[in-house]
């Protein structure tokens, strides 16, 4: 297969270049905002959705919830060990380790408050998100479906540097609904 | 002022208790699903209930119809993540009093059980923090 050629890897670049899932992304962005300014009354920077490199995404606790309906894919919130420990004691109010037993659920809830309200800011309907599921291993990687393109959200916040990766696409049947509409405001 | 928690994550029961402590409100019934709050709520007859939507084995829209089939007054506020407006619709026509979406702040959520106890009728003392 010729690496241009039709299905080489440059035209899928191409065709990932053009895909336009920003909305989708930044309100994954805008939710991380929201959720320090108010649960966790503290203070955060994030960087706006860039490539993903999967070489530099090894995580300590990583938080993965699916996303299906309308827009479907997964978002994985990763952290090293210590900004866990800080992060999730800052959610849950009381010191935390990653050994304690409420650990796991108070990491499930600080990702299902991101990838929650990042739903509601979408401005579609029928999008649904999976539970939490979540990893405690040094150094883990996550492996994502091929054929979608995923942006990581770096962040810096009180307690230390995360990550929100996004992989995301709009299904077939979100993408169809959508087309009506496009074509009668162009009119 | 007695309340019933019903929210699958343990972290959000407590974050919740944190938030209404200070209103003076140190009686509290807990439960992890829809089905579980279900099983407590006509022996424990809070005064408020607060309901997560999603939840696993039944989540807060079933609760809520079996509920209101048989208690039209106990007040409810919906918390959750949910903040389509077609959801809030629903939870509304389904018998909720009150909605927070999360994330919210502990001064949002006073307010919101304030604002509901006042329709309710409920002794203003129950929900003046201390």
């Amino acid at each position: 297969m010729a690496a241009g050629g039709p299905g080489g890897l440059e035209e899928w670049s191409r065709r990932m270049a053009n895909i336009d899932n920003s909305r989708f992304e930044n309100a994954y962005a805008d939710s991380i905002k929201h959720l320090f300014a108010t649960m966790l009354a503290s203070t955060v920077r994030v960087a706006p959705p860039a490539a993903h490199e999967p070489r530099k995404s090894r995580f300590d606790v990583s938080c993965v919830i699916g996303v299906s309906g309308e827009v479907t894919g997964l978002m994985v919130l990763g952290m090293d060990g210590l900004t866990a420990r800080k992060l999730i004691s800052r959610l849950a109010g009381a010191p935390m380790t990653l050994e304690h037993e409420d650990f796991i659920d108070a990491a499930g809830e600080l990702a299902n408050l991101i990838a929650g309200n990042a739903k509601g800011r979408f401005g579609i309907d029928g999008v649904s998100i999976s539970c939490p599921s979540v990893i405690v291993n040094p150094g883990h990687m996550i492996f994502r479906p091929s054929g979608m393109r995923t942006v990581v959200i770096a962040c810096e916040s009180e307690d230390g540097p995360f990550s929100v990766e996004v992989t995301l696409q709009q299904s077939a049947a979100g993408a169809a609904r959508k087309q009506p509409a496009a074509s009668a405001a162009a009119r | 002022m007695k309340v019933m928690l019903v929210d699958d994550s343990k972290t959000m029961r407590n974050i919740q208790k944190n938030c209404l402590k200070p209103m003076g409100v140190e009686d509290f019934v807990e439960a992890q699903d829809g089905q579980d709050a279900l099983s407590q709520v006509f022996a424990a007859n809070p005064d408020l209930i607060l309901l997560d939507w999603n939840m696993p084995i039944l989540d807060g829209m079933g609760f809520l119809t079996a509920f209101r089939a048989k208690n039209k007054t106990t007040p409810v506020i919906m918390c959750t993540t949910e903040a389509e407006k077609h959801r809030i619709v629903d939870a509304l026509r389904a018998g909720v009093n009150n909605y927070v979406v999360k994330p919210f702040t502990p001064d949002k959520l006073i307010e919101k059980i304030k604002q509901t106890m006042e329709k309710a009728g409920a002794p203003a003392a129950a929900a003046t923090p201390a």
